[in-house]
This record gives structure tokens, C-alpha cells and sequence, in this order.
């Protein structure tokens, strides 16, 4: 059974090592990609021409842009989802069930209550 | 030992170097979009904004000088991508359905013209996953949330092929499965049972991980269920969901030869109420960067339970609170409280065949569950998560009567269920997990990850009064004590490691390694537990026709239980010895008469190995026409390392004996039982020698449990109306040791050469041979209803008859759980088929703006069938309303499929 265990552990140890020595390299040759491109060479001809008459400024940076966009999802209106009727209607029927459920919390326990806690 | 520890933490610092070396990190509550922008010649377009839009918000990208973008770490939801370039008409997807662990594969194509010709198409993920060697048992999501309801989150498990009872691929029942929330698990540290339940209504997705898992999922023997928890988003948006029923709407399924046979199953179990609501909203605090999320529950449940006992109550209520907040791109935080709380009366304490309403106990279990967790994103091809989960909670059981409990000489009890428990549970667990996307070699998936645990365990348990009374003749004749008061620690720490190799665009590989380091402890007795494992998982998958529509997969791992204290609480001080006492003639209690000697603490074996399942499979997907998937899975899983206790010095005389049957059976008398009764050892089992008194080998212990199986799973998205998964397995699970709860570990079974040796062979008992699962629905023309089903039917299970012998043959002094002994093996004889039809039928209403109302209705056990779920294996007796006894012979029905039970809900969401 020794034995095995130390199989079991030598193979585990491979694998490991052989990740880590993959993640190496992979991690040495990321730069935070999406990589930089820059040209664009590898465009068609056709997408080359299109590019060429109608973009008014320079092409676009290739390199990443990530950023949050400050617009909501759905518009606007949610701003004032809470005055709405629905809103009201919503708050109402909320209140009402966090109520019910904090009542039944204190109330509904009290039967089964432990008497060592 | 010292090995293994050495060989464990030079792993580890190799590990950590490499993770170090690798500026990158990840994990998977998460998905990922990435895909390549081409014009209509296949050329790559660098420098196209890319745009996605989720429920919290806007991401943009531009793709590189390979046409190429990823976002990475996206929450669980439907997103809309949108391609633009000026010159080009925007390209857009819309409905992609991002789930956990997956990179969905969106290629955008984009042609020459203006803004009016956008090109909108919506976004699916592949029929079939021809890069993962996971076997594919997710069940759709809006197949599951169709489905006739569930009590709770974690029972969603059932609908998967292959499990049955919680039992997975013939692993423990109920005690196998990690239960994951949010990434982490949350079961009992104890042993392994689900001990936080979620409201149905709060899950986002469920992610099933069962067969070829990759390494970052550990401690389980069966499968994962994930529950991934809704969260806030820029839009506000509410659920309001009410589901009743009442004894009108329940009905009789008792088949009329089972009340001649067995007249405590002769009431039907009755809901006399049911009453589930649910209230919750979820919208922006502060748009795009601050979102909250609350829901409110109580669950109310009164039933008259088959049997004596005429009224169980149930309230849950349960309130959660999650807070999500990304003050930037590149980080996340969420906070996440529940608060729930059962409260039962009327639970029954002894068998439910002779429970009756004196001889319940009351439940009080409140528990709070809190999950905090942060997300940085370094780039868009690495990010890192860490999370801290925690629960804590307690479990009473209180007897309803606080009286003594008395049994007979029959085996009937009176006075009360005659004993109390209290649980107390805490459970601290952080993870921390780094995933980074990487182009070398072909394409890779990398996660590293670790994870430390320290949970806490205390159970006690003692007789009302400190007595319980043997009654003979109608007066108390012998009086016993028992109780325990256990302390446990779990303290685990654990590495992984993992890669999703694309080797090319046919060809993933599967690589990883897992290492789980547990150790357990006492209050005062430090660490009696320690055992180190490591288990890799290998896996491949081919794109056999080379168009992402069929394929090969295969896979092969190693996976260990979880942390659990049960495995080690014996060797802790805390158990009081079993004495037994006269009892005088005034009916106080008397001088002592014998004692077992239990509060010795048992040892611990130094090179424990923890238990564990060995797993290969062999799969083939293949798309078929209409949006339809077929999958061919074998299975084969061997549990090995089963740890038990046995008794180095016990003794064992072969002996015979006669049994019910008329013929004889050849069992082993424990003569020097006065001697040895508290020597004994926990540990691994394999190769113990039962002895002689010469010290000839009488017997040899091997336990095993092996599960192969064959499953055929035929999916259907939902097009044309309908959706379905239908499957059916062929499975074999064969062993001596069985996969009830708590099989492997806390039976004892292996004290007693009895148990261990004879007639323990056999089939396992939840695990069926053949099973048939359909999980459907259709959308209803002109009324546009949808009709949901889910049916199932299974072989009967295994069963034999179990005798209880006198401690004349078997040993003086021998307890009851010793002396009850299988005369057959396990599987001699089967219950019949079980078959079931569930339906919710469900008509929504669309509201102006975005709101819906629905009302639904469920019916369990449509057919109303009075299918037989439990046998009687030893025969017992019942006591009558009337308060005689009624004998129960071996082979009467025990336990019968609830009846048809229809409940009917409404809700509105917007």
C-alpha cells in the first residue's frame, strides 16, 4: 500500500510540474491580452477599402479598452422605479412578506424551543 | 506519514511557485465570452468595439490584431453582444445564457454596409461541449425551474440520470454529494448530509458536476449540485410567488392489501396544509455599481403522517439579503446573509411503524449562512476570486414527553420517544482561486486554486431522565444509561491545479491535480486524524467530425470525501459507558448489572488513508437534428479506503445457528467479548483478520462497493414547442459494504465478524438497476399553457431478510445492532417497480411593461400509485389505535409512495 500511495503522489507530482512548467511559458508570453495588433494587415481587401473611405479619424486603437459604460441596461426610468405604482405595489407586498417572515421567526419558534439555548 | 507529508508540501511550494510564476488567476462561478470578429471574406477585423450587456451593466471591448476579445468572469445571465466598426453593419447577439465554468464561443461576423442593416441573431450555446471530457449531465435551466417543484434547492439532484435517493452513481445516500452555494460547500462537517437549505425561488442556476469533474471540485464520493444565488442588477425586479394545498386536494393510494398486511400504513400520509410564499426584489442602489437583493420566505407544512403519529408541523422561515458592489471594471464584491430557521413538532422519535403522537420530539434548528466574496480582474485573460463562507446552527431534537421511555418485550415503546439530541454546527471555509487564459502550445484554461476549512462539530445525547426501562410481564425489569457529549474539528486544507488544454481546434485535454490535506481534532485530545491525498484527474475529449457536433470523451480520477468528523469522534473522549441496572420492586433503579465499556475513546490507525472513489468513463455526444443531443456514457467506480472500526483482540468462534428459513447459517460467537470490548481501532479495513482463539485466521475482511453503469441521456432544447431530457441507466453496484448515509464510516460494521463476513455481499441498496427519467415540457397551442412532467421509474430495490440472533450464539452481552444479522444476501429479493408522474401546469400572463403573472399547479403522483418504498426485514410488530400489538412478519409493505397531492400557486415577477 506504501507503494501505492507513493505512485499515486509521484503522479500527482508530474502533473503538477508539468502544469506549473506549462503556465510558465504561457503566463511569460501574455501581456494582457487581448494582445496588441496595431496594423491591419490581416484585413481583406475589401474591409481595407471600406476602412479607408469611411472611417472619418484614425482606426481604433487595438489595444484592450475595458471600462463599465455608464448607461443602464433598461434605460432610465428605473430612477424612479420606487414612486411608480408598481413600486409602491412592490414596496407594499415586500414590506408585508419581510413583516410576516420576521413575525413568524419570533412567533413560530416558540413551541420548539430548546430549553438549553 | 512523514513521507506523505514531505511529498505534500514540497507539492505544495511547487505549486505555489508555479502559481507565482504564472501572473494569472481565475475560477468558476463564473463564465466567459471570447470569439473572433471577421469580415464576409474570413479576414479578422483588429479594432472593433465590442460591446455586452448584462443585468449590471456595460462592458466593452476592442478586439486585437487577431480579431479576437474575451470577457472574462461574467456572472451567471443573459447577455446581448453587439459588434460595431464604423462602415460595417453592427453584428448582434442576443439571449447568449452565460453558465458557470463555461467560454462560450461567439464569433462575430460583420459586413459592409450602414448602421441600418443591423444583423440580429440569437446566441446559443453548442449543442454539444466538445471541449470538456466532463460527462454532460447539466439538466437545461428552464427545464429545472418548469419541473413540478421541489422542496428545496439541493433535491434538484434527483432529476439527474444515474442519481436516485441523493445516492450518485451508487455513492453514499444523501451523504456523498458536496452541496455547493455559491461555489462553496456548505454540508454538514459532521457527515457529509445536506444542512443549509436554500429557497427554491432564490437560485440562479444549479451547475451539476457528477462524472469526470475537473480538479477544482473535492470532498465527494457521488456528485456536485452548485447553486448559484440570484443577485441585483440595473433594472429592479421582483418575484412574488404564493403555492398551497390542503387536505381537500390530497387523496387515498393505500392498496387494500397493504392495510390487511400492515394496518399502521392504512391512513395515507395527508397534507392538511401547505402554505409557501415568497416575496423578493432586486435592483440598482447606485446604477452599474451597487445592487441589492432580498427575498423573504415561510414555508408552512402540516401533514398526517402514515402511522401513529396524527400531526407533524412545520414553519420555516427564511430571509436573505445580498448586497453586489463593482466600484470599477476590474473589481466585484458581494456579500450574501441568510437567516432560516426550522421549526417542527411531531417529528417521530422511534420507528415511524410504531410512532405515535407521544412518542415525537420537536425540532429547533435556527442557522444563519454568510458568503463574501471579491473578484479582480488583472486583464481580460486572467482574473483571481477569493470567498469566505461560513455557516452556523444548531440542531435539537426535544422529546415531546419528558418521560422515561419503556419497551417490551415486543418490541413496543411507551412513555416517550425516551431520549434527547442536540447538534451544534460552525463551518468556516475560504477559497481562493486564480484562472488565466493562455495561447502556447494550443490554447489553455488554467486554475489554480486553494482552499482552507475549519469546521466545528458537538453532539450530545442522553435518555429522558438519564433511564430508559425494558418492561417485562407489564413492569420494569432492567433500566439502562447511555449518553455522549463529542467534540470534533475538521481542519482541511487543499491545492488544486487544472488546465483545459485546446491541444488543437478537435483535440482538449483535461489535466489536473487535487490535494487534500485533512486532519481532525478534539476539544482537548489535539489531532487524532491526519491523512494527506492526492488525486489527479485526467480527461480528453476529441471533436470526432471535426464540426463541433460529435464527439469522444474520456475520462479518469481520483475523488476523496470530504472532511468529516464522524470518521474520528470515537477516538474523543465524550461517550458514557451502556450499563444496565436492575430495577427493584418499587420501580426505582437498582444495582448495576452490567456495563459496556464505551468511554474508552477508540484509537486511530497512524497511516489512515481517507475514503475515496476511483472513477473512469467513457463517453460519445452527438448533435442530432433538431436541436436535439445524444450521450453514451459507461461508468465504472470503485470506492476504495473504507475506513471502520474493528477489534484487534475480539476473538472469533465459528458457530451455526437456525434461522427463520428453517436452515442453518454459520456465523462466529465473539467468546472473549468481557476482555476486549473496548479495544478497538479505527481504520482502513482492507486485510483485517478475524482470529481464533488459537489465533487461527477465521476470516478475512475486504470491503468493496464497485458501480458500473450505462447511461443513454437524449436532450431536447426547446424548440417546436417542447424540451426534454430523457435518459435511461443500466447500473450494477455491487459490495459488502452497503451505500446507505453513513456506510463507509460509522456503521460499526466491521466491529462484529458477523457483519463483516456473512451475507454482507450483495446488490447496494439505493441503487437500481434499471432507471428511467423524463424530465419534459410543452407549450400548448391557442391557450398557451405549458405542460411540465417529470417521470420516473425504477427497478425494485434490493432487500434480504435480517434475524436477530441471542447473545447466546453470537456473545454474551452482545448489543442488538450486533446481533441483527442477514441471512441472505442483499438483493435475494426486490421491492417491485417504482414508478411516478409528476405535472406542473402553468399558464403566464404578460403584463404591460415587463410584468407577468402566472399561476401554476402541481400534482404529485398524478396515477395516485401506491408503490411500496420500504420492506420489513426483521420481523417486528405495531402497536393499534386500539393498543394491541399486530405482528409485522418479514416481507410486509414498510413504506409507501406518497399519494397524489395537488397544490396550487400564483405569482407575479416583472
Amino acid at each position: 500500500m506504501r507503494r501505492s500511495i507513493s505512485c499515486t503522489a509521484a503522479l500527482a507530482l508530474f502533473v503538477t510540474l508539468a502544469l506549473g512548467a506549462a503556465a510558465v511559458p504561457c503566463a511569460a508570453s501574455e501581456s494582457g491580452a487581448p494582445k496588441t495588433g496595431g496594423t491591419l494587415t490581416r484585413l481583406s481587401p475589401a474591409s481595407r477599402q471600406v476602412l479607408a473611405t469611411k472611417v472619418s479619424g484614425p482606426a481604433p486603437s487595438a489595444a484592450v479598452s475595458r471600462r463599465n459604460a455608464a448607461q443602464p441596461a433598461s434605460g432610465g426610468a428605473q430612477e424612479s422605479f420606487l414612486r411608480t405604482t408598481r413600486g409602491k405595489v412592490t414596496l407594499a407586498l415586500l414590506g408585508a412578506g419581510v413583516g410576516v417572515t420576521f413575525w413568524s421567526i419570533q412567533h413560530d419558534r416558540k413551541p420548539v424551543k430548546s430549553p438549553i439555548r | 506519514m512523514l513521507h506523505m507529508q514531505k511529498v505534500f508540501r514540497t507539492a505544495a511550494a511547487l505549486l505555489i511557485a508555479a502559481c507565482l510564476a504564472a501572473p494569472a488567476l481565475a475560477q468558476s462561478l463564473t463564465g466567459s465570452i471570447a470569439g473572433v470578429v471577421k469580415d464576409e471574406q474570413g479576414a479578422v477585423l483588429p479594432g472593433v468595439t465590442v460591446t455586452l450587456t448584462g443585468k449590471q451593466g456595460v462592458k466593452t471591448q476592442v478586439t486585437d490584431g487577431d480579431g479576437a476579445y474575451r470577457f472574462p468572469a461574467l456572472e451567471v445571465g443573459t447577455y446581448q453582444v453587439v459588434a460595431d466598426l464604423s462602415g460595417f453593419s453592427k453584428d448582434t447577439r442576443t439571449t447568449i445564457a452565460i453558465s458557470p465554468g463555461r467560454e462560450l464561443a461567439i464569433d462575430l461576423l460583420m459586413k459592409v454596409g450602414g448602421v441600418s442593416e443591423n444583423v440580429t441573431v440569437t446566441g446559443e450555446s453548442p449543442v454539444v461541449d466538445v471541449k470538456s471530457s466532463a460527462t454532460e449531465t447539466t439538466i437545461s435551466q428552464s427545464l429545472l425551474f418548469s419541473a413540478p417543484i421541489t422542496r428545496t434547492a439541493i433535491n434538484v439532484i434527483n432529476y439527474a440520470p444515474g442519481i436516485n435517493s441523493s445516492s450518485a452513481y451508487g455513492g453514499g445516500a444523501g451523504s456523498g454529494n458536496a452541496l455547493l452555494i455559491d461555489g462553496v460547500d456548505t454540508r454538514d462537517p459532521s457527515g457529509g448530509t445536506a444542512w443549509t437549505f436554500y429557497n427554491y425561488n432564490v437560485v440562479e442556476e444549479y451547475q451539476f458536476q457528477g462524472l469526470g469533474a475537473p480538479a477544482e471540485y473535492g470532498g465527494f464520493t457521488g456528485a456536485v449540485v452548485n447553486t448559484i444565488t440570484k443577485s441585483g442588477g440595473n433594472r429592479f425586479s421582483g418575484l412574488f410567488d404564493f403555492f398551497g394545498s390542503n387536505k381537500s386536494l390530497g387523496y387515498n393510494n393505500v392498496p387494500k392489501d397493504v392495510k390487511s398486511k400492515n394496518p399502521s400504513l392504512a391512513d395515507p400520509a395527508v397534507t392538511t396544509k401547505y402554505a409557501d410564499f415568497t416575496t423578493q426584489l432586486g435592483g440598482p442602489i447606485r446604477q452599474n455599481k451597487l445592487f441589492f437583493f432580498t427575498s423573504a420566505q415561510r414555508f408552512l407544512l402540516e401533514t398526517d403522517p402514515t402511522g401513529g403519529v396524527t400531526r407533524r408541523h412545520e414553519v420555516s422561515p427564511r430571509l436573505n439579503f445580498k448586497l453586489t458592489w463593482q466600484p470599477n471594471p476590474t473589481n466585484n464584491f458581494t456579500g450574501h446573509v441568510q437567516y432560516d430557521s426550522y421549526n417542527i413538532t411531531g417529528r417521530a422519535g422511534v420507528s415511524a411503524l410504531i410512532a405515535n403522537d407521544d412518542l415525537t420530539n420537536q425540532e429547533d434548528a435556527p442557522e444563519y449562512v454568510w458568503l463574501t466574496q471579491y473578484r479582480h480582474l488583472f486583464s481580460s485573460n486572467t482574473f483571481a476570486e477569493v470567498k469566505y463562507t461560513g455557516w452556523w446552527g444548531f440542531y435539537d431534537l426535544n422529546p415531546k414527553n419528558s418521560a422515561s421511555a419503556h419497551f417490551d418485550e415486543a418490541g413496543l415503546v411507551t412513555g416517550s420517544q425516551g431520549w434527547f439530541y442536540y447538534g451544534d454546527r460552525k463551518r468556516d471555509q475560504v477559497n481562493g482561486s486564480i484562472t488565466h487564459y493562455a495561447d502556447k502550445f494550443g490554447r489553455h484554461e488554467l486554475k489554480f486554486g486553494a482552499e482552507f476549512e475549519r469546521s466545528t462539530t458537538r453532539d450530545r445525547y442522553g435518555y429522558n431522565n438519564g433511564f430508559t426501562f425494558y418492561d417485562y410481564g407489564g413492569a420494569p425489569y432492567y433500566a439502562y444509561s447511555y449518553g455522549y457529549d463529542l467534540s470534533g474539528k475538521n481542519v482541511r486544507q487543499s491545492l488544486f491545479v487544472q488546465d483545459a488544454w485546446h491541444a488543437s481546434n478537435r483535440l482538449t485535454l483535461n489535466l489536473g491535480v487535487r490535494g487534500d490535506m485533512y486532519q481532525g481534532k478534539g476539544k482537548t485530545a489535539g489531532k487524532v486524524y491526519d491523512s494527506n491525498n492526492w488525486a489527479p484527474r485526467l480527461g480528453a475529449a476529441f471533436d470526432l467530425s471535426g464540426d463541433s457536433r460529435t464527439v469522444i470523451k474520456g475520462s479518469y480520477g481520483l475523488y476523496y470525501e470530504g472532511a468529516q468528523t464522524q470518521l474520528f469522534t470515537r477516538a474523543l473522549p465524550g461517550l458514557e459507558d451502556y450499563v444496565t441496572y436492575e430495577v427493584n420492586h418499587n420501580g426505582s433503579v437498582g444495582a448495576e448489572i452490567s456495563r459496556t465499556l464505551l468511554s474508552v475513546p477508540y484509537k486511530i490507525a497512524k497511516d489512515i488513508k481517507h475514503p475515496r472513489v476511483d472513477e473512469s468513463t467513457i463517453g460519445f455526444e452527438r448533435a442530432l437534428k433538431g436541436d436535439m443531443r445524444l450521450s453514451l456514457t459507461g461508468v465504472w467506480r470503485d470506492n476504495k479506503n473504507f475506513v471502520n472500526s474493528v477489534n484487534p483482540s475480539a476473538r472469533w468462534e465459528r458457530t451455526t445457528a437456525n434461522t427463520d428459513t428453517s436452515s442453518t447459517i454459520n456465523l462466529y460467537r465473539w467468546v472473549n467479548r468481557a476482555s476486549t470490548s473496548s479495544d478497538f481501532v479505527i481504520q482502513n479495513v482492507e486485510g483485517f483478520q478475524y482470529l481464533s482463539p488459537t489465533g487461527a485466521v477465521v476470516g478475512t475482511a475486504d470491503p468493496f462497493r464497485k458501480y458500473r453503469a450505462f447511461m443513454a441521456v437524449l436532450n431536447k432544447r426547446y424548440t417546436n414547442r417542447w424540451q426534454a431530457q430523457i435518459s435511461y441507466v443500466r447500473a450494477k453496484a455491487t459490495g459488502n459494504v452497503d451505500n446507505g448515509s453513513a456506510s463507509q464510516v460509522a456503521t460499526r460494521q466491521f466491529e462484529s465478524a458477523n457483519l463483516a463476513l456473512v451475507n454482507s455481499e450483495g446488490e447496494a441498496s439505493f441503487t437500481p438497476k434499471h432507471e428511467f427519467k423524463l424530465l419534459g415540457s410543452y407549450q400548448i397551442p391557442i391557450i398557451e399553457a405549458s405542460v411540465n412532467a417529470f417521470l420516473r421509474s425504477t427497478s425494485g430495490l434490493p432487500y434480504a431478510r435480517i434475524q436477530q440472533f441471542p447473545s447466546s450464539i453470537v456473545g454474551p452481552g452482545s448489543s442488538s445492532s450486533y446481533r441483527r444479522i442477514p441471512i441472505q444476501p442483499r438483493g435475494t429479493f426486490h421491492l417491485p417497480r417504482l414508478t411516478q408522474l409528476d405535472l406542473r401546469i402553468e399558464k403566464n400572463f404578460t403584463l404591460p411593461g415587463v410584468n407577468r403573472i402566472g399561476i401554476y399547479m402541481d400534482i404529485e403522483n398524478v396515477a395516485n400509485r401506491g408503490g411500496i418504498t420500504g420492506i420489513v426485514q426483521r420481523a417486528t410488530a405495531v402497536t393499534l389505535p386500539s393498543g394491541t400489538s399486530f405482528p409485522l412478519p418479514f416481507g410486509t409493505p414498510g413504506g409507501l409512495q406518497s399519494p397524489r397531492q395537488i397544490r396550487i400557486g400564483g405569482r407575479w415577477s416583472f
